[in-house]
């Protein structure tokens, strides 16, 4: 139980069509295309990446954007190392969901410590020209700052901007969040999963 | 009786219960067909009854030419179109392992090959879609809006003299069928005519060629089937139609030129008895597009801006990279159906996948106008009343489907939660090693199966494969898409049992959301769907044994 575990489970959250699919395609099989289709549920993919030294499997779950689907978080959310929350620089709309999307998620993934719970956040199309841009990148800074300084991105999936930056970041967070709750484990041994299914916990991945 | 006449016993089961679950959906089957539920396509009752079935012959489209203006001239085969390289695309799955709504790597079909005869590059306002993002369909809908399609003349023979201006569209208009209005009054129009035809030639062949026993194993495979088309097509010929008996012949698949009316009988869009057809039809087709006036009455503003926003962004990628659903003729048909379904079904509004579910009915509808894959067609080329028929068409039958599964697109979506959950239930009884391995990787069946339910199974299959599977689905009556389809599913999963017990957490579930189904044909699909009718039989009233 106290071995060092090998996989991080990281999600992807924000508005449908502000890129998720796309940023998750860009930085594991480093290509774009403009030809997904909508996501439905949650696609799932992984990544073998080298941290402080590490090696560790990224397990990400790529999540549809419309509303209808929240509640069908528990299944995904449960046990994640870091959330990554993704809106549209070209859309007020996208980035002003972002306080509902992380409320939900630390609602539905009930981590241990939800102060400290890494997040990362990105600002997605910035390929797209300067005046279609609706939210500046001091706005976005201001409200990430407020959320305990969630370290702030600004990405285009299509031209590979920033997006391997961004994604060493999530690995990081991820797995200083997966080292303090391995301190919290050490505090309680058997921590207590209440589901009212009898399915065993999803809990972590060890 | 009709097992017999088809070599692969598809249907296992026939000799047992059969009949006495077939009789038992008579009295479903009326609740379905017979009952003038035309207000199925919105959540609220329609308040002012219609006249049943008036004729008002009078007002009807002034479109269709008249009857005689059509030369008796022999229709043309289907020509069969393999294409493999749009086949391809119309699945997200191409390549292991890709997530489904992932495209398929083998890129990019936008620069379509130049032997594919796609018109699009005709409206140079157009040819933009393919750099556009998701965002702009407006401007490109206008454009569309635009190109006169009235001023196409009807008949393609007439049509190398008639058009002057050099135009590319002309060899995709040869593909519509000479007589497409006498069909969208008559769907029956073309069929009834070859076949008629038909028998005249067999019945001078049979007496000249009596003695020439050339036939070899082929030939006769091939008899078979067009025997039994033949005899589908009669019994839709028939001026009344016995519901229980097309739903016995549609559960084996139903001929592909014959599917369009099946379709529309199965699901009581069309009337059965013959009279009432064409009468039903046109009312049908003015509802919806008072219907469409209606709700977009206040023009762009005045729309649900969520659920615009939403249906906008979503159509473009229903199936990205097949030419159809690129077009944006056909994109404007989608989108339309799609907000005056959500406006009118407030409880659920537009939900992602519903988007998917409607581009079988408007492709195989489509079908009935057109000689060639309607995949690679143009809709624009179509006579404007040809063109709303087929979207009021596809309209309403969307909308019966969606009755029978709207709990899966409310709020919290109990209707998927439940099939989801009694799938588990279901496959730990029927496979108990694989339930326990899931359970064990700690695979949760919502990780997979909730796209599964919320797609019927379209992300997993190609289209083609859909369109088999809901001949089935169609005649199995009102419950199948949601009862029926969890039985389907759960003989999906098990079908791969061997395989997701040698993996673990990782390999199972990016095995499951890219499954090896490229290269299904009707005969596999038939497999899953015997499978799933023994243990609906065996299972349906038993719940409280997978319970325990």
């Amino acid at each position: 139980m106290l071995q060092k575990r090998s996989l991080m489970k990281v999600i992807i959250l924000g508005d449908s069509g502000v890129g998720k699919t796309s940023l998750m395609n860009q930085y594991v099989n480093k290509r774009f295309t403009n030809q997904y289709k909508a996501t439905i549920g949650a696609d799932f993919l992984t990544k073998e990446i080298t941290v402080d030294d590490k090696q560790v499997t990224m397990q990400l779950w790529d999540t549809a954007g419309q509303e209808r689907f929240q509640s069908l978080g528990v299944a995904f959310y449960r046990g994640a190392d870091c959330c990554v929350l993704v809106y549209d620089v070209n859309s007020s709309k996208s980035f002003e969901t972002l306080d509902s999307w992380r409320d939900e998620f630390l609602i539905q993934a009930s981590p241990r410590d939800p102060e400290n719970f890494p997040f990362v956040v990105l600002g997605n199309k910035i390929d797209v020209e300067e005046n279609k841009r609706q939210v500046t990148q001091k706005r976005a800074m201001t409200w990430c700052q407020s959320k305990g300084n969630i370290p702030y991105f600004e990405t285009s999936a299509k031209e590979a901007i920033n997006v391997e930056q961004a994604f060493q970041t999530i690995a990081k967070n991820a797995l200083q969040q997966q080292d303090t709750d391995d301190i919290y484990e050490n505090d309680y041994p058997d921590p207590i999963t209440i589901k009212p299914d009898s399915n065993p916990s999803y809990g972590c991945n060890c | 009786m009709l097992g017999m006449t088809r070599p692969p016993p598809t249907r296992p089961h026939i000799g047992f219960g059969t009949s006495s679950r077939l009789t038992s959906y008579s009295s479903a089957a009326i609740e379905w067909a017979d009952e003038d539920a035309w207000d199925s396509g919105s959540d609220s009752e329609s308040a002012a009854p219609k006249p049943l079935y008036s004729r008002k012959s009078s007002s009807i489209d002034n479109a269709v030419p008249q009857q005689t203006a059509t030369p008796a001239q022999p229709v043309p085969n289907r020509k069969r179109t393999p294409s493999t390289s749009s086949l391809a695309f119309s699945y997200t799955h191409v390549n292991a392992p890709s997530p489904s709504s992932y495209s398929p790597q083998t890129e990019p079909p936008i620069q379509t090959s130049p032997k594919a005869s796609w018109t699009m590059v005709s409206k140079p306002s157009e040819t933009g879609i393919a750099k556009e993002d998701e965002k702009t369909p407006v401007d490109k809908r206008r454009v569309s809006e635009e190109f006169d399609v009235d001023e196409i003349v009807l008949g393609s023979m007439d049509l190398e003299a008639s058009t002057s201006k050099p135009n590319r569209g002309s060899v995709e208009r040869d593909n519509i069928r000479p007589d497409v209005s006498d069909i969208a009054h008559d769907p029956l129009h073309w069929i009834r005519r070859r076949h008629e035809e038909n028998s005249r030639t067999r019945s001078r062949n049979s007496e000249a060629s009596g003695h020439t026993k050339t036939a070899s194993q082929l030939m006769r495979e091939q008899s078979i089937k067009t025997n039994r088309r033949n005899k589908f097509v009669e019994f839709l010929l028939a001026e009344d139609i016995n519901i229980v008996e097309l739903r016995k012949m549609a559960w084996n698949g139903i001929p592909e030129e014959l599917r369009p009316v099946a379709w529309q009988l199965l699901l009581g869009y069309m009337p059965l008895p013959a009279a009432l057809r064409s009468s039903t039809l046109i009312r049908k087709r003015e509802e919806y597009s008072s219907l469409v006036e209606l709700s977009f009455a206040r023009g762009r503003d005045g729309l649900d801006q969520q659920i615009w926003h939403q249906i906008e962004i979503d159509v473009p990628r229903t199936r990205p990279g097949v030419q159809l659903w690129m077009n944006a003729t056909a994109q404007k048909c989608i989108e339309r159906i799609l907000y005056v379904w959500a406006i009118r079904h407030p409880a659920s509004g537009y939900v992602q996948g519903i988007n998917d579910l409607v581009t079988p009915f408007f492709q195989v509808f489509l079908s009935s106008y057109i000689t060639t894959d309607p995949e690679l067609f143009d809709p624009s080329l179509l006579p404007k009343n040809v063109l709303n028929a087929i979207e009021a068409d596809s309209f309403w039958c969307l909308s019966r489907l969606l009755d029978g599964i709207q709990d899966n697109y409310i709020f919290a979506q109990p209707g998927i939660q439940r099939s989801v959950k009694r799938m588990a239930e279901l496959v730990a009884r029927i496979d108990a090693p694989l339930a326990a391995h899931l359970q064990s990787e700690n695979v949760e069946f919502m990780q997979f199966a909730f796209r599964w339910m919320n797609c019927l199974l379209m992300r997993e299959m190609s289209v083609k494969n859909t369109i088999r599977m809901w001949d089935t689905y169609l005649a199995e009556g009102p419950d199948a898409f949601s009862q029926f389809h969890l039985y389907v599913c759960s003989a999906f999963l098990i079908k791969w049992s061997k395989k997701l017990q040698e993996m673990d957490f990782q390999g199972i579930i990016m095995f499951l959301q890219s499954l090896p189904t490229q290269s299904w044909t009707d005969h596999d699909i038939e497999l899953l769907l015997s499978h799933a009718f023994v243990l609906n039989s065996t299972w349906q009233n038993a719940q409280s044994h997978f319970q325990a």
